[in-house]
C-alpha cells in the first residue's frame, strides 16, 4: 500500500503529450460536405513514435493536418473535437496563437522535400527562419541552425548552410526539412509520409534518423504512412485508419502479431514477403472507399470476408480487444488469434 | 445499347451540362443568338442596306428607325444586322485558316523536332518580330484593299501564334505515357498525331481562337475604318463607325450602336473562351 | 552470360547495351563547349528465356526504366544490341517495324498518364485490335469484352473515360491494352508502384495468373525487392546504370553475392517489428550518373570497399546462373550461401 503514491506519480508523468478527442473534419465538395475524419480519438505519449497507417482516402493526412491546423480554409472545416497539446486546446487558438505553437512546440515534415522547401532561400536561412520568427537573435539562430543541421546528419554543415535546395539530393533535402521542423525543439513532430518520395536505402537512413532523434531528444512523433513495414520498424504504437476512422489501435508488436480487425489482417496478408516466393496474396476485394459514398454501418463491410447482416446497422466503435489493444469490429472476439503470423501465407 | 446504358448516357449528359461553368453557358447562348441574327436577319428584313434615302438622313432613334439613320438615311439597325454576317465572316476567315496552318506546322514541329522544328520556329520568330497590325496593313497595302486580301494577310501573320501554342502543348503531351504506349503498339505517326495528340492539345488553341476571333473582328473593323478592308457602302461595323465619325457630335447613334455591337460580340466570345478554359482545366485536373 | 535455365535460343538477348543522354542542351552547356552526358545504362547484358519472369530491381537512377525503354524501342542504344528471337529490331524500318512492335508490349508505371484522357476505355482497347487486324472487324467488340473479363474489369467500363476509373482499374486497362495485340514479351515498368497496398496485391495476383495462363515472358521492373521476388524466376540487380548481380530469385534472397544487394535487402523495412536495427543498411547517397566513380560504381557507399575497387570489378560466378560484379563476391555472403545450399544443410531431423 505504501507505493500507491509513486504509482500515481508515474501515471501523472505518463500523461499523453498530445490528446485528440472526437476530431471530425469535413471537406466541401460539389455534392455537399463529406466526412474525411470521423470522430477520431488518439493519445500520443512522451518519447513515442506513433504510427498512423492507411491507404489513400483513409483520412490519415487530413487527420494530422487537422491537428496542426494546416488545412485549406476554403475546402475543409474542423467540425468537432479537441486537440490538446499539454494544457492548451489547439482548436481553440487564434491563427496568430497557432503560429506561435507551430515551429516552437510542434514541427511538421512533409512528403515531398522539393516542394516543401523554398527554392530561392538558402538552406541555413530556411532552417533558422522559424527561430528568428520566434524572437531568437541572429548569431544564436545561426549557431543553433548549424547544430541542428549536424544533428540530422547533414555533412559539411558550414558549406551546406549557404546551399540552395536544388543543389541537394532528395535525402539531404528531407534532412533539411527535418532540421527545419526540429530547430525550435518541439515536443512533438508530425511527419506526413516523410520517406515515400525517397529511395529505399535513403528511406532506411531517414527512418533510422527519426528513431535516433527521438532517443536523443525525447520528443514524440506521429508518423503518417501507407507502408506497414515503416510502421513495424519505427513505431511503438500504431493506429490503422479506414474511411476516416481508426479501426484498430495498439502496440505495434501486438497489432502485427495478432491483428484483430479484418482490414488489418487483409493488409498484412496483401504484402509479398521476401524469401517466400510466389503465393497468392490473399487479396482484399474492391477498392479503397469513396468517402462521399460509404456503405451504412461498418465502412469496411462491403470488402470484408467476415461481414454479416448486423454489420450494416451501426458503425462499430473501438472496443478493448486486449491490453492497450482496441478494435472497431463487432466480430473481433470471434477472430482466432494467429499463433503463427498468417499461417495461410506459407506455401 | 441497352436501356440502362442509354439512361446512364443521358444522365451523364445532363450532369455534364449542369456542371458547365455559367460563363460557357451564357457565352454559348450569346454566340448562338448572334449567329442566328446574322443568318436569319437579312432573310426576314429583305431591305437593301445600301439603298440611299437622303430625305431620312441622320434621324434619331424612333419607332420607325429603332437605332436611327445615318447620313445617307440608311437604317442603322438594318445595317448592323447585315453587318453581323460580314463581321462573323471576317472573324471566321481570319481564325480558321491561320489555326489550321499553325496547328499543322506547330504539331509537326513539336512532334518531330530536329531541323523541321528549328526552321519553322525561326520563321515564326521572324514574323513575330514585326507588330501584328503593322505587318497585316503592310501586306494588305501591297496586295490591294479588300476582304480576301485581308484574309490572306492575316493567314500569313496569324499562323505563328497557333504554331507556337500547339508546338508547346505537343512537346509536353508527347512525353505522356499514352503516347509512348501508342508507339509501342506500333501505330503510325499520323494516327498518334491525329487520334492521340490533337484531341489533347486542341483545347488551348480553341480557347485562344475565341479571343483571336474578337481581335480579328476588331481588326476587320479597323481595316474597314482605314478603307483597307470591307469597302463602303458594304454594311460592316468598322466601316459604319468610320462613316459616322464625322457626325459624332450631332448623331452619336451612327457610331455608338455599331460600337456596341462589336462589344457584345467580343463579350460573347470571351465568355465562351473563358468557359471553355474552365472546362479544360477541370478535365485536366483529374 | 549463363542463364542456366535454357539451352534453346533466348526470347530476348541484351548484349553490352549502353545508353547516355546529353545533360541540358541549354545556353550554358553550349558555352562550356563540353557536352556532358548522363550515363543511364552502361554495358548491360542478360538474356530472357521463353516463358520466364525476369525481375529487374534497383533504386531511382539505376537505369532500369531506360533499359525498359530500350527494349521496347522507345530509345535506341548508343552501343550494343538487343535481339528479339535473334533479330535486332532496330534494323527494321517503316511498316516492318510497326508490324514487329506488338511482339513486345509495355505496362507503364503511372496509370494516370498511360491512358489517353479523351478516349473511352472501349476505344482504347479496340484501336490496337483494328490497327493490327488482331480479330475480324465484327469481332472487335467481343474481343474487347474478353479482354475486360481477362483482367477482371466489369464490362460497363468500356463506355467510361479514364478519369472515371480508380488507379487500380486504370492499371488493369493498361494491362489489357498490352495484352490486346497478343505479345510474346511484356515489359512491366513499376507497374504496381503507384497503387495502394490492397490494390497492388490484386494487380500482382493478376500478373501472376496471366503469366501462368498465357505463357507470357515478363520483364518485371520495380524498385521494390519484395514485389520482384514475388513474381520473378530470376532477378537482376542494377545500380548506377550497371547490372551488378544476377541470380535465380530464391538464391538471390537467400545468398546475395553483391554488397549492394545485401544493403538493399536490409534497407527494406521488414513488417516484423521484432527485427529492428539501429544503423542504416547503406550509407551515403547515390553518386552523380554524369561522373560515375571509376572501377566499381558502388565503392563510394560500400562497407567492403578497398583500394582494388577503383579497378573494374570482375563478374564472379558464384553458382550456375548466379554471378555478381564484385571483387569480393565470394566473401560477401559465404555463410548465407552455405545455408541456402541444400547439400550443405544438415537434414532437419538431424538437429538435436
Amino acid at each position: 500500500m505504501t507505493d500507491i503514491a509513486p504509482v500515481a506519480q508515474a501515471r501523472a508523468s505518463a500523461a499523453p503529450v498530445l490528446t485528440v478527442a472526437g476530431l471530425t473534419t469535413l471537406y466541401k465538395t460539389r455534392r455537399g460536405e463529406v466526412t474525411a475524419v470521423d470522430n477520431l480519438d488518439l493519445a500520443v505519449q512522451g518519447s513515442e513514435i506513433f504510427g498512423l497507417v492507411g491507404e489513400s482516402g483513409s483520412g490519415k493526412s487530413t487527420a494530422i493536418r487537422s491537428i496542426i491546423r494546416l488545412l485549406p480554409k476554403s475546402s475543409a472545416r474542423i467540425a468537432a473535437g479537441s486537440v490538446r497539446l499539454g494544457e492548451i486546446d489547439l482548436l481553440a487558438l487564434s491563427e496568430a496563437e497557432m503560429r506561435r505553437v507551430r515551429g516552437a512546440r510542434m514541427g511538421m515534415v512533409f512528403q515531398d522535400p522539393m516542394t516543401s522547401l523554398n527554392p530561392v532561400m538558402t538552406v541555413g536561412e530556411q532552417i533558422g527562419e522559424s527561430l528568428r520568427y520566434h524572437g531568437v537573435g541572429r548569431t544564436e539562430a545561426r549557431s543553433r541552425t548549424l547544430e541542428t543541421m549536424s544533428l540530422v546528419g547533414i555533412p559539411e554543415v558550414s558549406r551546406r548552410y549557404g546551399a540552395h535546395p536544388h543543389e541537394l539530393s532528395g535525402g539531404l533535402r528531407q534532412r533539411v526539412a527535418i532540421a527545419m521542423a526540429l530547430v525550435g525543439s518541439p515536443e512533438i513532430l508530425l511527419a506526413d509520409e516523410p520517406t515515400t518520395a525517397l529511395d529505399v536505402t535513403i528511406q532506411d537512413q531517414i527512418l533510422k534518423l527519426l528513431v535516433s532523434l527521438r532517443d536523443e531528444l525525447g520528443m514524440s512523433v506521429i508518423l503518417v504512412t501507407h507502408d506497414l513495414g515503416v510502421v513495424a520498424q519505427t513505431c511503438q504504437r500504431v493506429a490503422v485508419m479506414y474511411a476516416g476512422s481508426i479501426v484498430e489501435v495498439g502496440p505495434v508488436k501486438t497489432v502485427f502479431a495478432n491483428p484483430a480487425h479484418p482490414y488489418t489482417r487483409g493488409l498484412l496478408a496483401s504484402l509479398p514477403r521476401m524469401g517466400e516466393g510466389r503465393r497468392r496474396l490473399r487479396v482484399i476485394a474492391g477498392s479503397p472507399p469513396d468517402i462521399g459514398a460509404l456503405p451504412s454501418g461498418c465502412p469496411f463491410r462491403d470488402r470484408c470476408p467476415m461481414a454479416i447482416a448486423a454489420c450494416a446497422e451501426v458503425r462499430p466503435l473501438l472496443e478493448a480487444h486486449g491490453p492497450d489493444h482496441r478494435v472497431a469490429c463487432i466480430r473481433h472476439a470471434e477472430l482466432v488469434p494467429l499463433a503463427e503470423p498468417l499461417p495461410e501465407a506459407l506455401p | 445499347m441497352t436501356g440502362a446504358s442509354v439512361a446512364r448516357a443521358r444522365s451523364s449528359l445532363w450532369l455534364t451540362f449542369r456542371d458547365l461553368p455559367s460563363s460557357l453557358t451564357v457565352g454559348l447562348i450569346l454566340v448562338g443568338l448572334i449567329v442566328l441574327v446574322a443568318l436569319v436577319g437579312p432573310i426576314l428584313l429583305s431591305t437593301d442596306p445600301t439603298a440611299l434615302h437622303l430625305e431620312d438622313a441622320l434621324l434619331p432613334p424612333s419607332t420607325a428607325h429603332f437605332l436611327g439613320t445615318d447620313n445617307f438615311g440608311r437604317d442603322v439597325l438594318v445595317r448592323i444586322i447585315y453587318g453581323a454576317s460580314t463581321d462573323l465572316q471576317i472573324g471566321l476567315f481570319c481564325v480558321v485558316p491561320p489555326m489550321i496552318i499553325g496547328a499543322t506546322l506547330g504539331g509537326l514541329a513539336g512532334f518531330y523536332g530536329g531541323w523541321l522544328d528549328i526552321i519553322l520556329m525561326r520563321l515564326a520568330d521572324v514574323v513575330v518580330a514585326f507588330p501584328f497590325f503593322v505587318l497585316v496593313i503592310a501586306i494588305v497595302a501591297v496586295l490591294g484593299p479588300g476582304l480576301t486580301n485581308m484574309y490572306i494577310a492575316v493567314a500569313i501573320v496569324g499562323w505563328t501564334a497557333y504554331a507556337r501554342l500547339i508546338r508547346g502543348e505537343v512537346l509536353v503531351a508527347k512525353q505522356a505515357d499514352y503516347v509512348n504506349a501508342a508507339r509501342v503498339l506500333g501505330y503510325r505517326d499520323g494516327r498518334i498525331l491525329l487520334r492521340h495528340l490533337l484531341p489533347n492539345v486542341a483545347g488551348q488553341a480553341l480557347v485562344f481562337a475565341t479571343s483571336d476571333f474578337v481581335l480579328d473582328i476588331l481588326l476587320g473593323s479597323s481595316l474597314g475604318f482605314l478603307g483597307l478592308g470591307a469597302r463602303a457602302p458594304a454594311p460592316e461595323w468598322g466601316v459604319m463607325i468610320a462613316d459616322g465619325r464625322n457626325f459624332i457630335t450631332q448623331a452619336a447613334w451612327t457610331t455608338a450602336f455599331p460600337g456596341l455591337a462589336i462589344v457584345i460580340v467580343a463579350l460573347a466570345f470571351s465568355l465562351l473562351g473563358d468557359g471553355l478554359a474552365d472546362v479544360l482545366r477541370v478535365e485536366d485536373r483529374r | 552470360m549463363t542463364s542456366g535455365l535454357s539451352t534453346t535460343q533466348p526470347i530476348l538477348a541484351v548484349e553490352h547495351v549502353s545508353k547516355t543522354f546529353p545533360v541540358s542542351q541549354g545556353f550554358l552547356s553550349t558555352l562550356q563547349l563540353r557536352r556532358e552526358r548522363l550515363h543511364a545504362v552502361t554495358d548491360v547484358s542478360f538474356e530472357l528465356a521463353q516463358g520466364e519472369t525476369f525481375g529487374l530491381v534497383g533504386e531511382s537512377g539505376c537505369g532500369k526504366s531506360t533499359l525498359a525503354r530500350l527494349i521496347v524501342q522507345l530509345h535506341r542504344p548508343d552501343s550494343g544490341r538487343i535481339l528479339f528471337r535473334g533479330v535486332d529490331r532496330s534494323g527494321l524500318s517503316g511498316a516492318a517495324r510497326r508490324k514487329a512492335r506488338p511482339q513486345i508490349q509495355m505496362v507503364f508505371q503511372d496509370p494516370y498518364s498511360s491512358l489517353n484522357p479523351r478516349m473511352s476505355i472501349g476505344s482504347a482497347l479496340a484501336e490496337p485490335l483494328r490497327v493490327h487486324h488482331i480479330v475480324a472487324g465484327a469481332e472487335v467488340g467481343a474481343e474487347v469484352t474478353r479482354l475486360l473479363d481477362r483482367v477482371g474489369l466489369p464490362r460497363g467500363v468500356a463506355d467510361r473515360f479514364p478519369r472515371e476509373l480508380s488507379g487500380g482499374q486504370r492499371q488493369r486497362v493498361g494491362i489489357a491494352r498490352a495484352l490486346s495485340v497478343r505479345p510474346e514479351l511484356v515489359v512491366a515498368d513499376e507497374a504496381v508502384s503507384g497503387l495502394d497496398v490492397s490494390i497492388r496485391a490484386q494487380v500482382l495476383d493478376l500478373l501472376a495468373d496471366l503469366h501462368d495462363e498465357l505463357g507470357l515472358t515478363v520483364l518485371f521492373i520495380s524498385h521494390d525487392l519484395s514485389v520482384v521476388e514475388f513474381l520473378s524466376d530470376r532477378v537482376g540487380v542494377m545500380y548506377l546504370g550497371r547490372l551488378v548481380e544476377l541470380a535465380p530469385a530464391r538464391e538471390l534472397f537467400a545468398a546475395p553475392g553483391h554488397p549492394y544487394t545485401v544493403g538493399l535487402m536490409a534497407a527494406i523495412p521488414s513488417i516484423d517489428p521484432a527485427v529492428r536495427t539501429a544503423t542504416a543498411a547503406v550509407r551515403g547517397e547515390l553518386p552523380s550518373p554524369i561522373h560515375p566513380p571509376s572501377g566499381c560504381v558502388f565503392r563510394t557507399r560500400c562497407p567492403l570497399a578497398q583500394a582494388i575497387c577503383a579497378t573494374p570489378p570482375p563478374q564472379v560466378q558464384l553458382r550456375p546462373g548466379h554471378w555478381a560484379a564484385c571483387h569480393f563476391a565470394t566473401d560477401v555472403n559465404a555463410t548465407a550461401r552455405a545455408r541456402a545450399d541444400p547439400a550443405a544443410t544438415p537434414p532437419a531431423d538431424a538437429l538435436p
